[in-house]
Formats: structure tokens, sequence, C-alpha cells
């Protein structure tokens, strides 16, 4: 029946009126809508049959047309209202700022709290991007690898040029191969002269690397023939500084240790140089030489791996290239092999353990930061909650409700960003003048648009992590609240209570792991300032002198300047060497017994530090003379050859014997400047490298009877002056110039800098943590102060119910403070284990203490309880001093 | 306490009082206030599916994920029901109508009119 034509025209009629609504209602209800229509017809036919029908028709279809429209009206004004949102925002946003306000205390250390977090992590993730993340300014750079040689499984860094050649010419996994000796030279022809870092570089070098030039050209393969000119190219920072970045310094020429080298290029503003910060780059042929031995390990090689060859592939390949090598050059490749290592992976290792602890730590300061913002919802949740009941009576959804807390999370993160970001911005300053060029890859960092970005990121992820536990409880309560509710201050538990609650554990367990961390880094720093270098490093002052001729007149030239340096009023005594301890540079040869000559790694021959020094040199630098003699003016060529070893070498060649008067030779080529050595005198070792490393040994040799010309010419005097010897720079300098004006003077410093240089880093990282412990520690008591203060506030029934019944105040305190302490040890355990867990990964940068050292896992236990004890006791004793009669009336 | 909102317009009432008893379907709905009014209000579609709209929208009513049992089932349709919130509107609406037959003066003028039996 409800087939009947009428029945039919009624429900296709509806349909068409229907469209009066607006398509969202449709889309919504239309079906529904359609629906109830077509029952409603068809009941209607079962009344009253076509009659029934039509009267339906006639009442309900101007009424569709009618609700349709007026639908249509009403949704146009909502729409159009971005009014009547914004309306709605700006009355959430004035609601949120009324209620911030009504607080200011706990509002203020929630912003302050939220912008020391944000603001310790913005800085940590801007060392982050410039170490870690950043991509080194090369084309496609993850395909720059390292080639470098290993012995016996030790690293040894360079190759030499044989192997070097060799490697470039069998190997098919790289696109190129290109080789690079770090070296310095005496500049003269621009600006004053001066010795500079620089690079002899094969003439693929910048192409190898992906690089191009800022001006003029790069080396070619045709500028490496015999009969070319020198040529050269400068970097940026020289470009700018002498030349004024005039394009005009192509072509002009520059000379090197006296030699003309033609300028040809400009490398570019962002180019970072795998190895050091050379000043020049230039070609030299002469060291590419296929005839020098295979000994010779002073290049340092790069490769570009092809597209489609992997690290591992690539790593095969080269490993049975050293094998072949190893079995065609037996004398100079035994246990010699080649690693691969992508060269970001080599520029930053060093500094990835220290900066990701250090992440690590900050994003724990921000956690705790994040617990007390979160308190600061849940006080603000239970307010709400109070309002909450009526306001749901009066129509307000979860969407109204929960448009207020957005709103405060809106006003904070705006405060809470600025601040993250002043403090960040502050932090970075510190740690620029804090010594972060000293990290791989630091110079240069800086707070800009990215860092403003992250910051306003992280203090939004921050805040909804904040109030995601609150928004929770107050969505919760806003089907079950009822009227009236959060009067209630009789329970002392409560859902809110122990939320925040378990939000102080969190903290004690947090500040925990950061205090351990803290303490540890003090201890490791603490040991590596009591290090005895093995020199009295006080009052020496120090700089390195090139000569501007070399040849004979060494000698007598350091002699001179020896001599009218002593003479100086204040100064002591002078000498010199040619690599002061803890420089970095090294320079070592094979130093075998007796009168044999020997090969690395033959028996009874070791390597060992060469270190060339004039008369007195030991007695200057305060080291101890263990046996023998110190070198005096007359071991020079006319003498027979003699050398001082340290207590190292001492033990490692002759064990238990008596070293004096025996011989050692030094170097294994004896057509060139292996020479045979008696042994004159032992001195006490010195720290060479690193202060922490066990200390190499060292052959010292008379500077008079030294052949080889790199370590004799540029050496670095030592001054022990009678004061401040930063003092007596200027005047040290004219003596100097005095006898050979031409010679530049570099390395200007006094030795405690290099000895405190050591230990910048440790100092870097064991400072940042202190300060994130101490924040931590604030944080946390600020939290517990919080929490315990606000108890008390809802407890102040009970404690007057129990006061008024007999309880004693000291058994007031005694009950809060035991709770409390109850808390305490909860978030100590877990910061424990959470500890335990994570101070494996500070073990390598640790020294002279167990990552799980008892006295500062005990120290910052009882550090912790004292903390939260007196947070807590303060408001109890308040608390005890109630008044039973005013408590009671309260309610 | 009595309750401070304004009196609900009749029908609407008859929608919460309808969707008290459980979850509805739209067409449900008006056979229900049709059922428990006498026939005295009888709605149509085009009214109470806007109303619906706005009670969903204002969180008095939402949708029902649960249905009736299946042969009572009509798969197409939505179910609506009340929320906490609706529940409370409509008890407190309840409340201020049985408050308000309550007072002397309502009674008195119903009992001026002709007598009936009463208990």
């Amino acid at each position: 029946m409800p087939d009947h034509p009428l029945v039919r025209t009624a429900r296709w009629t509806f349909r068409v009126l229907m469209r009066a609504y607006p398509p969202s209602f449709r889309a919504e209800f239309g079906q529904d809508l359609r629906d109830a229509h077509d029952d409603r017809c068809a009941e209607e036919w079962r009344r009253g049959g076509w009659w029934g029908v039509t009267l339906y028709f006639l009442r309900a279809a101007p009424s569709t047309v009618r609700n349709g429209l007026a639908e249509r009206v009403s949704t146009r004004r909502t729409q159009r209202a971005g009014l009547h949102l914004t309306d709605r925002m700006q009355q959430h946003l004035r609601g949120a700022f009324r209620g911030l306000v009504k607080q200011p205390r706990l509002v203020g250390l929630a912003c302050l709290t939220l912008g020391l977090g944000v603001g310790a992590n913005t800085a940590m993730f801007g060392i982050v991007r410039q170490v870690l993340l950043r991509p080194l300014p090369y084309h496609d750079p993850d395909r720059v690898l390292q080639v470098s040689a290993t012995q016996n499984r030790r690293g040894m860094q360079s190759l030499s040029y044989a192997d070097f050649a060799d490697l470039s010419a069998m190997s098919e996994s790289f696109v190129g191969m290109t080789a690079v000796r770090p070296w310095r030279m005496r500049v003269t022809g621009v600006g004053e002269p001066t010795v500079v870092e620089t690079a002899g570089v094969a003439a693929n070098f910048f192409e190898v690397l992906g690089s191009r030039p800022a001006v003029g050209r790069f080396f070619l393969a045709a500028d490496e023939a015999a009969d070319h000119d020198p040529v050269a190219v400068v970097s940026h920072g020289i470009w700018q500084r002498e030349f004024g970045q005039d394009r005009g310094a192509i072509g002009r020429r520059l000379e090197l240790n006296g030699a003309e080298y033609l300028i040809i290029g400009v490398a570019p503003r962002d180019f970072e140089d795998p190895f050091g910060h050379p000043a020049v780059y230039h070609l030299e042929p002469s060291w590419f030489d296929e005839t020098r031995s295979r000994d010779d390990r002073d290049m340092l090689v790069l490769a570009r791996s092809k597209p489609d060859v992997s690290l591992d592939a690539a790593q095969a390949e080269v490993d049975l290239i050293a094998e072949r090598l190893a079995a065609a050059y037996p004398e100079t490749n035994t246990d010699v092999g080649m690693r691969l290592t992508p060269l970001k992976e080599r520029q930053v290792a060093s500094a990835r353990d220290a900066i990701l602890i250090l992440f690590t730590a900050a994003t724990f300061v921000l956690l705790i930061a994040c617990v007390n913002v979160a308190n600061l919802f849940l006080i603000r949740a239970v307010e709400r909650h109070r309002q909450l009941a009526i306001r749901v009576a009066l129509g307000a959804t979860r969407l109204h409700l929960l448009g207020d807390m957005v709103a405060e999370i809106a006003i904070l993160s705006v405060v809470g960003g600025a601040l993250g970001f002043s403090v960040a911005a502050f932090t970075t300053e510190a740690l620029v003048s804090l010594g972060a060029a000293t990290i791989p890859r630091g110079e240069g960092l800086q707070t800009d648009i990215v860092l403003f970005l992250f910051a306003w990121a992280v203090t939004g992820v921050a805040l909804v992590l904040a109030g995601i536990l609150p928004a929770v409880g107050t969505l919760r309560d806003s089907r079950t609240a009822p009227i009236g509710a959060g009067r209630q201050r009789v329970t002392p538990g409560g859902r809110s209570q122990s939320a925040r609650s378990a939000l102080v554990v969190a903290q004690i367990a947090l500040s925990f792991v950061l205090l351990v961390g803290a303490g540890l880094l003090v201890r490791t720093l603490w040991n590596l300032q009591r290090i005895d270098p093995g020199i009295r490093a006080e009052h020496l002052l120090t700089f390195r002198v090139t000569p501007s001729s070399g040849g004979e007149g060494l000698t007598g030239l350091y002699q001179e300047v020896t001599a009218a340096l002593t003479a100086l009023p204040g100064v002591t005594s002078a000498s010199a060497i040619n690599i002061l301890p803890l420089t970095g540079n090294q320079t070592a040869a094979i130093v075998s017994r007796g009168g044999q000559p020997a090969t690395a790694g033959a028996d009874g021959s070791h390597v060992a530090e060469i270190r060339s020094v004039t008369p007195e040199y030991f007695s200057t630098v305060g080291m101890t003379i263990v046996a023998g003699r110190e070198l005096s003016p007359d071991d020079d060529e006319a003498h027979p050859p003699v050398a001082i070893v340290n207590e190292t070498l001492a033990r490692r060649i002759f064990g238990g014997e008596d070293p004096l008067g025996r011989h050692i030779t030094v170097g294994d080529d004896p057509s060139w400047v292996a020479t045979t050595r008696l042994v004159a005198g032992v001195v006490s070792d010195v720290a060479q490298v690193t202060l922490t490393g066990p200390p190499p040994p060292v052959v010292y040799i008379p500077h008079a009877q030294e052949v080889a010309p790199w370590r004799r010419h540029s050496m670095v005097v030592v001054l022990r002056t009678v004061a401040d010897p930063v003092t007596y720079a200027a005047s040290a300098r004219d003596a100097v110039w005095r006898i050979d004006g031409a010679a530049p003077i570099t390395e200007l410093r006094s030795v405690p800098s290099i000895v405190a240089a050591q230990v910048s880093q440790p100092r870097l990282r064991a400072f940042v943590l202190v300060v994130f412990g101490v924040l931590a520690a604030t944080l946390t008591g600020v939290g517990v102060l919080g929490v315990s203060t606000y108890a008390m506030t809802q407890r102040v029934r009970e404690i007057g119910v129990r006061i008024a019944l007999g309880a004693q105040r000291r058994d007031v305190v005694t009950l809060i403070v035991g709770q409390s302490a109850r808390m305490t040890a909860l978030g100590i355990t877990l910061g424990v284990i959470a500890a335990l867990a994570l101070v494996r990964l500070l073990s390598r940068v640790l020294y002279g203490v167990a990552p799980m050292d008892f006295f500062t896992f005990g120290g910052v236990a009882l550090l912790l309880t004292a903390l939260s004890l007196a947070a807590n006791y303060l408001p109890a004793r308040r608390a005890s001093r109630v008044d039973p009669a005013n408590s009671l009336r309260l309610e | 306490m009595a309750a401070t909102h304004p009196p609900l317009k009749p029908d609407l009432f008859y929608i919460l009082l309808a969707l008290e008893e459980g979850e509805r379907h739209g067409y449900g709905i008006i056979k229900e206030v049709e059922r428990s009014t006498d026939g005295q209000i009888r709605l149509e579609p085009s009214p109470l599916y806007r109303r619906l709209k706005r009670l969903l929208d204002d969180g008095v009513v939402e949708e029902s994920e649960k249905r009736p049992v299946p042969e009572l089932d009509d798969e197409r349709r939505r179910y609506y029901r009340l929320t906490a919130c609706g529940r409370r509107l409509v008890t407190a609406e309840a409340r201020r109508l049985v408050a308000l037959a309550g007072s002397e003066r309502v009674r008195a003028l119903a009992s001026a009119g002709p007598r009936t039996s009463d208990a």
C-alpha cells in the first residue's frame, strides 16, 4: 500500500523540498529525515487512506521548506561568524587570563620554570644541530670518506703516498680519491709576515669534496706539471682580511716560505676543511712522489664513493687491496690495513657522546619543568571543578570546558616560549664564551629563526604534555560533576592529590639522575685538574719563532735568542723545543737499542716521539732529571751525539738495566737522519698529547745535533718569568725581532693556558650539567613545596580536628613529613634505577671515577632527602599552628 | 534547591522525556511523544531534526552506539540518547514542574475548577 502513486508522489516531493536544507544538514540528517517522512506517510495511509496522506502532506510540506530555509539562515550565521568563533575565543582568553592572574605566584613560577626548561633544551638543540645535524658543506657530503691506515688494528690516520697512489689506481668503488698534507708556512707578500696553517693538496682535492670556488677557480691537473708556476687557493677568511674581498686578488702573488705562488681562487665562505683551518691551499707535486718510502705515512686521504657503492662494499674492496699491498711490500705493509670512515663521523665522533649527554640532561630539565606546569594545571582543574557542574547545567559542552584549558595553554605558551627563547639566546652566548669553539664544528654557533621556532614547538609540546592529565580529569568530571563538588575538603587524598604526588615522585627521580650525572662530571673535572702535567706550568710564557732563513745559522740563532731572552729583567731562564707538550702535534720516529737500525714492529724497536731541545730546557720547564745530566751548550756537532730519554722509553727499551752510557738508534734510514746516540740522561714523563693518556716514549735530542730540518727550523721558545708571564710578551717579542726582524712570532700564550685548554671541554660539560642539576633540584624543591603547601591548605580541617582531639603539634608535623618522606624515598629509588641505567652513557667522558660511584649516588640521595624534607617541613609547621576552632569554622 | 534555568518548551521537554527512557531513532521519538501525550502532540519530522541537531551541538543529546535488540533494529537509522547533561536538564525541569504543581496556589487553582475525585 505504501506503493500507492499518491504515497510515492508525496515521498518524492519531500525529497525535492528537502533541498531547502543546507547541504551540511542534509549530509548529516537527510537519510533519517527521509525515513521519518516515509514512515509517517505509510502510517497516515494506514490510518486515513489517501485523505490522511494528503492532509499530512499539506501540513508537512510547508513546514519542511520553512525549517530548511531557517536552518540555512542559522548555518550561514554560524559560518559567517569567524565572528562567532572569535567572540568565543576572546571569551575563553579573557576567562583564562583572569583565572591565571588570580594565582600570580604559581603562574609566574610555571612560566619561569617553562622558560628555563625550554631555554636549556633549545640551546642544546642549537649545538646538536650545529655539530651533529648540519650536513658538511659539500656536494652529496655523505659519500665523502676518509681513508686511514691501521696497524695491528690501531688507527694511524695517515697513509704513505705510494699506498695512496696504489689504492687510487686499483680501487673501483670511488669516483675520486685525493690526498692532503697539513703544513705550516711563512707567508709574506700580503699583510704582515706571519706563519699560517696551509694544506698541500692534490689537484683534485676540491673536486673530491665537491666544492665550488667563491671566486676564480680551483686546481686543475695541468697545474701540477713541473714547469707550471706554483699556484694557490686562499681561504675565504684570508681573502676577506687581507684582500678586502677584492676580486682582483686573483692573479696576485703570495710568498710561501720564500717561494712565489699565483693566487687562482678563493674557497667558499662556508667551506669546512676536514683537517684544520688552513689559510692557503697549494699544490706540492714534489710531495706526491711515488719513490718515497711506504713508511713515510704523512698523507691524509679522502675519497668520494660511487653513488651505488655502499660503505661496506667499498671497505671490502679496500681490505682486499690492503692485503695485496701487504703481500707485495712485506717490510713496510705487514699488518697495515686501511679503514673507511664517513668524514662527518670522523669530525664529530669525539663530541657526540658529550653533546647527547647534555641534550638528554636538558630534556630532563624540561620534563621537570613540565611537571611543575602540570601541577599548576591540576590546581586550576580543581578550581575549575567547582564551576564545572554549574556551567554544565547551564549548557556548557565539553568543547567549552576544553576551550578554557586551550586558552590557558595559549597564554602560557606565548609567555613561556618568549622566555625560553631568551634563555636559549643567553645560554648560547654563554656557551660561546665558555669555549663552544673547542667543540668540533662548534664555531659559528648562534641563535636564529630555526631555534626560535624550535623553542615554540618545545613549549607547545611541553604544555600539551603538562595539560593532558588535568584535561582528561576535566573531561571525565564534566560528565559526573555534582553541583557543589570541589567544596569537599575532608578527604586528604583525592585523585588530584595523588596525581600531584606522582608528579613529585617523578621530579625527584629525574633530579636524582641529573644530579648524579653532574656529580660524576664534577668529580671527573676535579680529577683532571689534579693531574700533574709533568712540568711546572705556572710563570711559563711561550711562543713559536720561525726564523726568516734556515740552514747553518740556526743553532747560533737560537743560542742568541735564548741568551737575549734570559737577559731580560724578570726572566730567569729561556730555552726552546720543537713541539711543546699538550699542543697536539707529533713527530715520531722508530727508536731501537744499540747500534742496529730496525723497522717498526720488529723486535726491540719502538715508535717514540722525537723532540729537539736547546740547552737547559728541562730546568726551564721544571722537569725532573731522574738520572744523568741536563743538556749543555757543549752537546753540538763537534761532540759525540747524545740523547736524553724519558722514563717510559728507558723502561721499554732497557727494562731494568741502567740506560746511562748505553746507545740508542733514532730513525731507520741510515742514509738520512738515523744516528746512534749515547743516552746521557733520563727525565721524568710529561703528558704529551692529552693529559689523561699514558705518556708516550720520548727521545730528546740536542738542537745543535739535530739534522732533520722540520725539527730544528721553527721552534717554540719557553721563558720562565718571576711574575705573570703574559706581561713579558711585548719585551720578549722585541728581543727576538732585534735578532731576526723578519721572523714571524706566533702562538704566543702562557703555558698554564695550554694546560687549562686541555680541560676546557670537561669543564664545559661539568659546568652545563651542574647548572642543569642545580636547576633541576631547585625546580623539584619548588614542586615539592607547592604540592605540600597545597595539600596543607586542603587538610586544614583534618589537622584542626586532630589538634582538637588532642594531637600534639609535633605529632602533626611528624605525620605530614612522614608521608612526604615515603614520596621522597620512592622518588629516589626510581631515580637510582634510572641512573644505573643511564650512567653507562657517561662512562666514556669520566676520568678517575666509576659510573656507579657510591659516594656520588649516596651524596645526591642525601641532598634530595634534605631538600624534600625542608620543603615539607615549612608548610607542615605552619599547618600545625592552625587554630582548630578557626579551621572548623572554615567549612 | 530550585533550579535556576527558565522553563523548557513543552515539545523539547517531551523529546528529552522520550529519550530519557532509552535510545531512540528520530521516528521513534515522534511515536513515543505521541503515545505519552495521548496523541495531543504530534511532532513534524522537519522541525524535530532541526531540534535534534541543536541538542547534539549543545551536548544535551548524543548519538548512541548502543542499538536495540536485532529484531527491532533498523540498521540504517541513527539512534540518539541523553548525555549526562541532558539527563540533568530533564531532571531539573521535572523537579521544577513538580515543585510548581506542589505549590499551594496551583493546587488551590486546580481544585477551584469542577471537582474531580481526589486521593
